[in-house]
């Protein structure tokens, strides 16, 4: 169905053959811009529209990843360019810009191949430079940019030169990114860091020549903006609507079946009762209350399409001052772990599994080397007598003694408060001690979680994947990271898979280790992943959002870009 | 006359530089900035690079001067959190949603208010002046965001007549972006206060003055109800109404935190609960100084509109706190 | 009749000394407050909440913080034993709303209690001695009342980290002003009366002055203050929680109970409905007992 021929020669040819097939067969071909025919249950290419519903309480001022990552106009994005990589279903690296990629035998430096024949909307070629601008806007002091530790925290030093560069110590120029010709960009990592290729899907890509002329904020004026990605930007006017259409230059991997999505600002309070009237195509899941669930699963066709995917791999847990008394004592931990009755609480406190599943460990089923297996399930289960017997062992018997505890949330919303409150009092209830849960602002508490030492002594939180590996999502947890949880044998295992190259069998091996000393040792007690997940409108079809993953789950899974080519508006209404 | 107005002015302008340093001083004394720490502690160079481009590495004292030099000049400053527009922007665009919301409150709350009260006044003791008596009790007790959730529960819940919330967002609209459905709740459950106290008022002073001897005179003489009303009654009841004014309006144009909260109205009051938790200092700062600047001026207008209406209220009482 | 409200009651020697008729204005004043229906029918309230309060534990079927995974989110009557319903983490809202009154009244009268505190002594200092201390004090009110009160306690809160004591203490810091300046305008009126003047030319010394005589005597107004401030600071506190800055969890707040209710109320309708009905009960039942000891002390004093 979908046309991946990349070369310039391919696609005119494309075109003048859908051209051809125009005139010979009059308007009888629903055929995209690009020439790409429509399915047959398609409505007409001038009614491919879908709408997406934008949060007018936001705080938000720019398309562009390298721009701003938290303040990004988050209902349309990663529409004007098309990153390095791209991820598809299953989670497997696929090329985006680049056709193809390597890594010299130091194993850092690494080459990425540019497409031939990529253009911006303007005419303008796209080239390795448009990237090694785009990085070294990102890296300079002066851009100050709001995700400037992420390439200094992948792998051993990040990029090279990064950390100096944002210091101000280095020109932007000494960057390990670097363009060696039209088609090649070269990245060198301080140390060896093998799940590179998959970190590239952040590899966004600004014009250099837009950047020199009307500075990173190009893209927030139609007259400026310039994209080389499957839409082009018609109509901006943050809080009232964003239109964009396809963009007729495109020559990337993934062409659009939609003519323009338009995002229409509203209060997302309001989101399911504009999906219900029929004005929206799509409800992100966060925006969903538990009463709007309910009406959900009691609505067969609402159910059906209510698509549940991975998202970010959020795993909610509970994490402890393990420095200080009373959680230095492992049998505190121990039973405050197995005082958690998960099953129960995801079951009816969460929302059920629609929304979430037990968790025993931090990788959620999924995840590259995560336990499928349940073969760490009998560390962090729920048994309340012996998380008893853990707790007397640790000399507080029937709770006695027990200091009273405040744990602290992160501005959680009722939904997920009460989800940490059923754990606390689940401990709380079953150990017979005092369980207070505060709910703090998100810059106090993480104030308190990062200051060294602690300042944290319990406290409940998520945290999400930044890159497909686990050397991301078990590298949180080593001693250097943001908990306050030390084990050498854990560092030095985590330490030595992420940089381990060309055995990956023992790689995951080494990470499942790791896991298994993470939950025996009660870094964190893990109560739930959390299941993500969109309500889609029944007539907004494609293969991206509709066909199961390798794992069964269908529905829009994280960073997948490739969904909004082949989303297509259905007929039959 | 001018010269009271020149002292409440000068002590205006003492109380907001008073407020202006409390704010900024208990602002700055909670942790956080205009960074995001959720994932883990930045690296410092790329939180100083931030705090920079904020103008947040120099000492507390500095940037308050820094600050107070450029709202000297009206220029407020940029919002953290929206960058690509200023503070003043910013504020007009919220505030405007406020005031619509404040102005429909005061439109509705007054006009029934008074047309209650007199009703009442008119009708003692009959079963509508308990009505009303009872439904102003209520209204001045019971919080607004009770009454919000009561409306909520009937006409949205158990009965779909009217949206659950938004403004100009969820509803129908009779003129463009203006007069829609979901105005109707809100302003309703707003309004249901000051109307009660507006009602209250009215009621009280009409049916004093209906007692008071020159009102009884001039009826003796024969003079028509219809003009000793207009004449005597409803003049003389206009003092406690613009009291009622002075201490409602600056509420209502300032907006309801609560009502903004559960109607989900984009107003000035929501936003300064986001600003707080997203440490936009400039917001904060913008935000009080308004409010305080608001009352402060509708005090003073209050106490000049009683000269108006009543020649004996005379202004200037020294020492008064 | 403050006794049973618990506003404080005056001495009763330090009045007798004042004021040589009190006894029969008190007297007055109870026969007053008694022919009064509504009054008493805040009476009847607030005595209930006092004792729902105080006797929590022996009245509500539940501990407040205890929780059952199988009867999340049930609606009234689901379970017998749930007559109210259950909350979105599994405990019985029934006990929830009854202990919710002890923290509404400990939020309230700890306030207004400092109030008293602060305002009392600052309002008497400013009135009785005038000139510079009267010049500051003052200027202090003024500012303080610039701020928006609800505004400042968020800020406040957002400084000192929510929590019970913190939402106390931020109530606190505006509700001080008003007492402060009824004080202030008291015994700016006491100080020049006959009784005041003898007591300074018998040489008595000018803390015993005010002490004794100034203060009492200023009680009046001060106490229709409180009994009105009382449900203010209700309304706050439940204010606070209703916007997610109040009390920890598992205490239970019925502002706390209203503002989760939100995300819920399509649905479970019940968690919405009784906080509210709490809150609009105890508002009337403080409002009216306020009133009905306004009127009783102040006959003067028009509604």
């Amino acid at each position: 169905m979908k046309t991946k021929t990349y070369g310039w020669l391919g696609r005119v040819l494309a075109l003048t053959t859908a051209f051809a097939l125009l005139l010979g067969f009059g308007l009888a071909q629903n055929t995209t811009i690009l020439g790409v025919e429509l399915p047959a249950d398609a409505v007409p290419y001038d009614e491919q529209v879908l709408r997406v519903p934008c949060d007018n309480t936001r705080n938000e001022n720019t398309f562009d990843f390298p721009v701003g990552v938290y303040t990004r106009f988050d209902c349309i994005e990663e529409l004007f360019q098309d990153t390095l990589v791209d991820l598809d279903k299953d989670f497997n690296v696929i090329p985006a810009s680049a056709e193809s990629w390597s890594v010299a035998e130091d194993g850092r430096t690494w080459t990425f191949k540019l497409h031939e024949g990529l253009v911006w909307s303007d005419g303008t070629p796209l080239t390795a430079y448009d990237y090694e601008a785009t990085f070294q806007l990102t890296a300079s002091p002066e851009m100050a940019w709001d995700f400037a530790w992420f390439y200094s925290f992948i792998g051993e030093g990040g990029i090279e030169n990064w950390g100096e560069i944002i210091a101000g110590e280095l020109p932007v120029e000494e960057l390990g990114v670097r363009a060696i010709d039209d088609l090649t960009l070269e990245v060198v990592t301080k140390g060896v860091f093998p799940p590179l290729p998959g970190v590239m899907n952040f590899a966004h890509v600004m014009q250099k020549k837009a950047l020199e002329e009307h500075g990173p904020f190009y893209n927030n004026d139609p007259a400026t903006s310039v994209s080389s990605g499957p839409y082009v930007l018609v109509e901006f006017d943050p809080g009232n609507r964003i239109v964009v259409e396809a963009n007729p230059m495109y020559r990337g991997y993934r062409p659009p079946n939609l003519k323009r999505i338009e995002g229409i600002y509203m209060s997302p309070a309001t989101y399911f009762a504009a999906f219900q009237n029929g004005e929206i195509d799509r409800v992100p899941y966060e925006r969903l209350t538990p009463a709007d669930f309910a009406i959900i699963e009691s609505d067969p066709v609402l159910s059906a399409n209510y698509l549940r995917h991975f998202g970010d791999f959020r795993t909610d847990y509970l994490l402890f001052d393990t420095f200080n008394p009373p959680f230095d004592d492992l049998n505190v931990r121990k039973a405050f772990a197995m005082a958690v009755d998960r099953e129960s609480i995801v079951a009816n406190v969460f929302g059920g599994e629609i929304k979430a599943m037990p968790a025993h460990s931090m990788l959620m089923p999924g995840y590259p080397s995560s336990d499928t297996e349940g073969a760490l399930a009998g560390f962090q289960r729920f048994d309340c007598d012996a998380a008893r017997q853990h707790l007397a062992d640790a000399g507080y018997p029937g709770g006695d003694g027990f200091p009273a505890q405040e744990m602290w949330l992160r501005a959680e919303a009722p939904a997920m408060a009460a989800v940490y409150q059923a754990s606390a009092a689940s401990i709380a209830q079953c150990l017979d001690i005092d369980i207070q849960v505060s709910n703090k602002d998100n810059k106090v508490y993480m104030d308190a979680l990062n200051a060294k030492p602690t300042q944290l002594e319990l406290g409940a939180v998520s945290y999400g994947m930044d890159f497909l590996d686990p050397a991301n999502l078990l590298g949180i947890w080593v001693s250097t990271g943001r908990h306050s949880w030390q084990n050498d044998e854990f560092d030095r295992i985590v330490a030595e898979a992420s940089n381990l190259v060309g055995n990956p069998v023992l790689r995951d091996q080494m990470f499942r280790d790791a896991e298994r000393i993470l939950v025996d040792d009660v870094g964190g007690v893990f109560i739930a992943h959390r299941w993500q997940g969109d309500l889609w409108q029944p007539y907004v079809l494609g293969d991206t959002l509709r066909e199961p993953d390798a794992t069964g789950i269908s529905g829009k899974h994280w960073s997948v870009d490739e969904l909004w080519s082949d989303l297509y508006i259905r007929a039959d209404q | 006359m001018t010269r009271y107005i020149l002292e409440r002015f000068a002590s205006l302008i003492l109380v907001l530089f008073a407020v202006s340093i409390i704010v900024f001083t208990l602002m700055h004394s909670v942790p956080g900035g205009p960074f995001d720490e959720s994932k883990g502690r930045l690296p410092p160079a790329a939180k100083e690079n931030i705090l920079r481009k904020y103008g947040l590495d120099k000492p507390v004292w500095q940037q308050y001067l820094n600050y107070m030099s450029h709202a000297l000049r009206f220029d407020f400053g940029i919002p953290y959190q929206q960058p690509q527009t200023t503070v003043a922007k910013l504020i007009g665009k919220t505030w405007a949603v406020t005031v619509q919301v404040g102005l429909m409150t005061i439109l509705v709350a007054f006009s029934l208010g008074i047309f209650a009260g007199m009703y009442a006044a008119y009708h003692q003791n009959s079963w509508i002046d308990n009505v009303v008596t009872f439904t102003a009790t209520l209204g001045v007790t019971v919080p607004n965001f009770v009454v919000a959730m009561w409306f909520i529960l009937f006409f949205a819940v158990a009965r779909q007549w009217l949206p659950m919330g938004g403004w100009s967002s969820s509803g129908q609209c009779l003129i463009g972006n203006y007069l829609c459905t979901d105005w109707i709740l809100p302003v309703i459950a707003y309004a249901l206060a000051p109307m009660a106290i507006v009602a209250r008022y009215t009621r009280a002073s009409i049916v004093d003055v209906k007692r008071a001897d020159y009102v009884r005179t001039a009826r003796a003489k024969g003079v028509s109800e219809r003009v000793v009303m207009r004449r005597h009654v409803f003049r003389n009841a206009q003092i406690p109404m613009v009291t009622a004014l002075g201490t409602e309006i600056p509420n209502l144009i300032t907006g309801s935190i609560f009502i903004e909260s559960i109607f989900r109205i984009n107003g000035l009051g929501k936003f300064f609960v986001t600003s707080t938790l997203n440490r936009d200092y400039p917001m904060i700062m913008a935000t009080f100084l308004l409010v305080a600047l608001l009352w402060g001026i509708t005090y003073m207008l209050t106490d000049i509109a009683y000269t108006w209406i009543d020649p004996r209220v005379r202004l200037g009482s020294k020492g008064e706190g | 009749m403050a006794d049973a409200a618990g506003s404080p009651s005056p001495p009763e020697a330090l009045v007798l000394e004042g004021i040589s008729e009190s006894r029969t204005f008190w007297q007055d004043a109870r026969r007053r407050f008694f022919r009064n229906r509504l009054a008493v029918l805040g009476l009847v309230i607030v005595s209930f909440l006092v004792i729902l309060a105080v006797f929590a534990d022996l009245l509500a079927p539940f501990p407040y913080d205890f929780v059952r995974f199988d009867r999340v989110l049930k609606l009234p009557f689901v379970f017998p034993e749930n007559p109210l319903g259950t909350d979105e983490v599994g405990r019985d809202y029934l006990s929830r709303l009854i202990y919710g009154a002890r923290t509404s009244l400990i939020v309230a009268f700890s306030v207004q209690g400092i109030a008293l505190l602060i305002g009392m002594p600052l309002g008497a200092l400013a009135g009785y001695f005038g000139g510079r201390v009267d010049f500051v004090i003052t200027r202090i009110i003024d500012i303080m009342t610039a701020f928006p009160s609800l505004l400042f306690a968020i800020l406040i809160i957002s400084v000192l980290g929510g929590g019970l004591r913190t939402i106390i203490v931020a109530l606190s810091l505006t509700s001080w002003i008003i007492i402060a300046r009824l004080t202030r305008s008291q015994v700016l009126t006491l100080r020049e009366q006959d009784f005041t003047v003898a007591a300074r030319a018998l040489g008595a010394p000018e803390w015993r002055i005010m002490m004794r005589h100034l203060l009492p005597n200023a009680l009046t107004p001060i106490l229709v203050a409180v009994s009105l401030g009382i449900p203010t600071a209700i309304f706050a506190e439940a204010g606070l929680s209703f916007l997610g800055l109040g009390v920890n969890d598992p205490i239970a707040s019925w502002g706390k109970m209203v503002g989760v209710s939100n995300a819920y109320v399509r649905v479970y309708w019940h968690l919405a409905l009784f906080p509210t009905l709490a809150i609009a009960l105890t508002m009337l039942g403080f409002s009216f007992l306020g009133d009905g000891i306004r009127d009783a002390l102040d006959p003067k004093q028009e509604r």
